[in-house]
């Protein structure tokens, strides 16, 4: 009996070990990549330059067409007919282009020198093969070109021509978007042509390709030797994937990452963790607004169903303050939903005042009567309450949401607040099932034309549901159609005009603040640059 | 020869009571609404009018605890309270009556021991939703398994004991013999098993709410308070420590009485 | 020994099918729909074609009890079906997880395996002495700190302050030994307490007297008698254990970035992935299983009287 419970314990540590060094085995031709090798025919005189980067979420299935895959990491590999940057549609794949004198016919000339990272050159027959491989594929409903394509062909080699059904503004807009009117390389493609199913080989014209990834764990960029553009001034990159912030910034104080970036879909970093790292004397970097973060008060329901409760809501909110405290100066007060830098957005709008004796002034007229000794305003016997059912595990909802409930409590208004997990939350505000609830904006290139198509049609986003109590909403529908159709600036401008100041009387979408995304870098890393609000580009980024 | 009680059990018990009369009292103790957001009062360092600073909301911290302890030792003690009774009822009933239900009690608690408990209160709370109220209803949906199994295997052997067979062959009705000559038998065991895991269902509750399931916000709690501290590590570590070392000085304690408790009882036995 | 072993594992078939069957119902009872899930996380439109056509890809269409058996049949296949979030084949996002997810768990088992016996031998040679009140104190505060907390705490000691470890990835050795051991405390808290309190017991023993009365030396009584006795109840414990090592990661995985089962199901539970939620519980339902069913056999291998008892 000794002898089988020595044995016993000699082979569970024997297992524990090997369970221990089959790891390392395994893995340990991956991560630390700041002294690998190059080994893709490069010659050079210094050891390649790598840097390693937090990312709150894996990168996904780098599939161009669908929707897997993280926002930034398709980014990186694949590219579109344009871009949109520095405030406009820039040149991407298409050096030039020519709209008809109706709208209806865009015609694109391709770079002659753009070439996917197999080496192959990318042809209008490419560009055809993957809008057939996007169109078959049938998931983007929302995305309003696609509506309006009528046809689209290949006039030659380099020349690629699509023609709508009515003129639309904002095509370019939209084929400057992340996805899915991106390239993918020959190669790539399923023997049928399609990609719904899945791609054969991540091929893309992007200044970087994946040249490692384990899920869940990290992925690795390198320069694609055969960019059209600029080189990137590092040889490539890792994206570490972080479950939680507070580790993330361990690692970069350990030294084990160079970097933090904070974007739309990787926020590991809260703000008072952003100042403290500014004060331990990292490197800071903070964008321009990229989307703006608003509550939403849904119209349909009850008590603010009624006018002048939304009002009192609106105007018991010290947004100023709450900004002030909940993001200490990164992010200012939106006084409008759109940032007045967003594509013909710049139409000044007074915006909501902070009014707490107003609100209680609006409540008393419409019968809401604080009792003695009650801490809440009722009428017919019914309380004033709402609830706000927000994502716990976001830090700024959370933020909010307590916030806001002390806030109206200097009303009489009593909300309730609910922390759910996050596809709760989504679905449920997506279908119109709350009372308040926190939305963003989607950002260049979508805003605003296509944001605010989606708040026109019923059931197309949680704003929808705010609008809907709108006196003329086919009104407000039909200008929100015709605006990006009109070809004529000013008078693009004034639609929009009436169109946001028609949001904002409605008193139901509370803009809070412009969202900034922000990064830290060791102290050796300078060349941080931003992009739309989901995107990480590492083009310029320098390590000294 | 009495064993003499050591010394740690009297500061372990003093401290116990203390903690029941913060629970008993708390509300009465606070000086500071503790769901009232301040925010130009952020982290504010330890004064006398916030004896342990105030959090990232401008809360006095030290209010919060007192409420928090309420709550936690509170939600605690009413899920253990649930769960042993039911779960002792049920074992004890199953081992007695014997036969088809208490095959059935043995194979649906098996099935369901085969289980990692935090996946199972994880999955109730997605289909129920995340609230106070649902989490607390999970953990009693989870718990009482476990109490059965003690509490059945047990009685298995009380069973046979010399003077239940004498009770039965007198003719003693079988709600007589439970009541009166199992269940007291039963007493102490689960009176240690009951110290014993009231550290680990606070633990567990910290746990959850660390996942962003347990106890809702701005509700003070120990779990809540420490998981949403952990953010603050860096920066404002006080905010942190008070809520932690308060919960780690509460299930220490139970720890070390309940286990100088089932000594006490090996020993008599 | 044979017929044991069989018994055991005829026993395990009933069982399996209440849990596949539980997994299965509870699952579909969840409120937020699976055509839902689906299209929200594919972003397609609400519209009733593509519902229709989610429908018909999940077979959500057919009543209850048939899809009961198709997902059963395809399971028995080794087929978990395709992730509704991310479309990846289930049955191979489990086993990376799994791999991760044990490889943590045997490091955990390693310090478990060491330091219990070590702890328990302090605490026992001694009772009461410092050696004995310093191990109780250890493992009292063991199961009295949250694990997110030694976590965080030992990220912070030894990856920032003292940079002795690292803090992310699972490259090498080193990255392994916070996080087992975070994840070990508690079990090796308790299990020292039980080995302890099994030497004592021992040691009160019958055969401890005879032993001393014989006149064999204290310290061998102590390894051969003693330790070897009190172990047995705890290597059934620590066997059955594992299970609870393997499905009790979830918070661990979270403070570490560990891509293991605890994250998945974390996951998958938050976005109502169906599938992969099916064959976790599955899975682990097995893993747990068969860890008692090993835990029961290797103790009563070691110990012939558990083996004899069952013919007695």
């Amino acid at each position: 009996m000794k002898k089988r419970l020595s044995i016993l314990l000699a082979v569970c540590m024997l297992a524990g070990a090997l369970a221990g060094c089959g790891a390392s085995k395994e893995e340990s031709a991956a991560g630390e990549a700041t002294t690998t090798e190059e080994n893709a025919g490069e010659e050079e005189t210094e050891a390649p330059v790598f840097v390693t980067i937090a990312s709150g979420v894996d990168i996904g299935d780098m599939n161009p067409h669908l929707a897997n895959a993280a926002i930034f990491a398709q980014n990186y590999v694949y590219e579109g007919l344009v871009v949109y940057e520095d405030g406009g549609i820039q040149p991407g794949l298409a050096e030039t282009w020519d709209i008809s004198e109706d709208g209806l016919t865009y015609t694109f000339h391709l770079r002659e020198n753009a070439m996917y990272s197999d080496g192959t050159a990318l042809t209008a027959e490419n560009v055809v093969k993957n809008f057939d491989a996007i169109f078959a594929a049938n998931l983007y409903g929302y995305m309003g070109a696609a509506a309006y394509m009528d046809h689209y062909t290949a006039v030659d080699e380099h020349t690629f021509e699509i023609v709508l059904t009515e003129p639309y503004a904002p095509v370019l807009h939209d084929l400057a978007a992340v996805r899915p009117f991106r390239m993918l390389g020959d190669a790539g493609f399923m023997e049928d042509g399609s990609t719904d199913q899945g791609i054969k080989e991540i091929v893309g014209t992007g200044p970087w390709m994946l040249t490692d990834y384990v899920e869940n764990e990290y992925a690795t960029f390198e320069q694609n030797p055969y960019y059209w553009g600029e080189a990137p001034k590092i040889d490539g990159f890792t994206l570490k994937v972080f479950t939680d912030g507070q580790t993330a910034v361990s690692a970069l104080e350990a030294g084990e990452i160079d970097m933090i970036y904070d974007m739309y879909e990787s926020q590991l970093m809260s703000v008072d963790t952003y100042n403290s790292l500014v004060d331990a004397g990292y490197n800071s970097f903070i964008s321009e607004p990229v989307l703006t973060r608003a509550l939403t008060l849904n119209s349909q329901v009850e008590p603010l169903n009624d006018f002048n409760v939304r009002k009192a809501l609106i105007l018991a909110l010290d947004r100023e303050s709450i900004v002030q405290s909940v993001f200490g100066g990164l992010e200012e007060m939106a006084q409008s939903y759109y940032w007045p830098g967003t594509m013909d957005c710049n139409v000044g709008l007074k915006g909501y005042s902070y009014n707490v004796e107003e609100a209680n002034k609006l409540l008393d007229e419409d019968g809401w009567v604080l009792e003695d000794g009650k801490e809440y305003r009722t009428k017919d016997g019914k309380e004033l309450a709402v609830t706000f059912y927000y994502d716990a595990s976001n830090v700024v909802q959370t933020s909010f949401a307590q916030i806001c409930q002390s806030e109206v409590k200097k009303i009489g208004m009593n909300m309730k607040i609910m922390g759910e997990e996050y596809s709760a939350n989504i679905s449920r505000i997506y279908s119109g099932e709350f009372e308040i609830g926190y939305t963003v904006s989607w950002g260049d290139p979508y805003d605003p034309h296509s944001t605010l198509a989606a708040m026109a049609t019923v059931g197309g986003s949680a704003e929808y549901f705010a609008l809907a109590s709108m006196e003329n909403f086919d009104d407000f529908a039909a200008k929100v159609a015709a605006a990006p159709k009109a070809v004529d600036a000013e008078e693009r401008q004034a639609l929009y005009k009436e169109i946001m100041q028609a949001i904002e009387d409605e008193y139901s979408i509370i803009p809070i603040s412009y969202q900034t995304n922000r990064a830290i870098t060791q102290t050796n890393i300078s060349g941080v640059t931003f992009g739309l609000s989901n995107i990480m580009p590492l083009n310029e980024l320098t390590v000294e | 020869m009495k064993k003499k009680i050591p010394f740690r059990i009297y500061i372990v018990s003093a401290f116990l009571l203390l903690v029941l009369i913060v629970m008993a009292f708390a509300p009465q103790l606070i000086t500071h609404d503790p769901t009232a957001v301040d925010l130009l009062n952020k982290y504010d360092p330890s004064s006398l009018t916030y004896p342990f600073g105030t959090d990232d909301y401008g809360r006095c911290v030290f209010c919060r605890c007192l409420l928090a302890i309420r709550n936690s030792v509170g939600i605690a003690v009413s899920i253990e309270t649930v769960t042993v009774l039911i779960g002792t009822i049920l074992g004890m009933l199953a081992a007695y009556i014997g036969g088809v239900f208490d095959q059935i009690v043995n194979v649906v608690s098996e099935a369901l021991l085969s289980f990692p408990s935090v996946i199972l209160i994880m999955m109730i709370v997605a289909f129920l939703g995340a609230s106070t109220e649902n989490i607390i209803l999970a953990m009693l949906m989870v718990n009482w398994i476990w109490y059965t199994r003690i509490s059945r295997s047990l009685t298995l052997t009380l069973k046979e004991r010399k003077y239940v067979q004498a009770a039965k062959l007198c003719g003693a009705s079988s709600a007589t013999i439970l009541l009166r000559h199992i269940a007291p038998g039963l007493m102490s065991q689960m009176v240690v098993q009951f110290t014993m895991s009231l550290g680990s269902v606070i633990l567990g509750l910290a746990g959850f709410s660390f996942l962003g399931i347990g106890i809702q916000r701005p509700t003070p709690e120990l779990g809540i308070m420490i998981s949403d501290g952990c953010g603050l590590i860096r920066t404002n570590f006080m905010v942190l420590f008070w809520p932690s070392l308060i919960l780690f000085l509460i299930v220490l304690s139970f720890q070390i009485l309940g286990d100088w408790v089932s000594e006490r009882l090996r020993g008599r036995a | 020994m044979r017929k044991y072993i069989i018994k055991q594992i005829l026993m395990i078939i009933p069982t399996l099918l209440i849990v596949s069957i539980v997994a299965f119902g509870m699952i579909r009872m969840l409120p937020a729909d699976a055509v839902e899930t689906y299209m929200l996380a594919n972003h397609l439109e609400m519209t009733d074609e593509n519902i229709a056509m989610v429908e018909e890809k999940f077979g959500l269409h057919e009543p209850v009890v048939t899809q009961y058996f198709s997902w059963v049949s395809a399971v028995l296949h080794l087929d978990f079906g395709e992730s509704y979030t991310s479309n990846q084949e289930v049955a191979d996002m489990l086993w990376k997880a799994f791999k991760a997810t044990a490889q943590l768990a045997g490091a955990a088992m390693l310090w478990i395996v060491v330091l219990t016996p070590v702890l328990g031998i302090f605490s026992a040679k001694k009772p009461n002495g410092w050696m004995d009140g310093f191990t109780r104190m250890f493992c009292l505060m063991g199961t009295a700190i949250p694990t997110f907390v030694l976590g965080f705490f030992m990220i912070r000691l030894f990856g920032v302050q003292l940079k002795i470890l690292p803090v992310s990835g699972k490259e090498s050795w080193m990255n392994y030994i916070m996080p087992s051991f975070a994840l070990s405390l508690a079990h090796i808290s308790s299990f020292v307490q039980m080995l302890r309190n099994e030497m004592l017991e021992n040691k009160k023993g019958a055969f401890t007297l005879y032993a001393n009365a014989r006149g064999i030396k204290e310290g061998v009584v102590f390894r051969t008698h003693i330790l070897k006795n009190s172990m047995l109840p705890v290597v059934n414990t620590v066997g059955i254990s594992i299970g609870r090592l393997i499905a009790g990661t979830v918070v661990i995985e979270n403070v570490f970035s560990w891509p293991g089962l605890g994250q998945l199901i974390t996951k998958a539970i938050l976005a109502r992935d169906y599938p992969v939620i099916q064959a976790y519980i599955l899975l682990i339902a097995i893993v747990f299983i068969c860890a008692n069913l090993i835990a029961d056999l290797l103790s009563a291998w070691v110990d012939p009287r558990i083996r004899l008892g069952e013919k007695g």
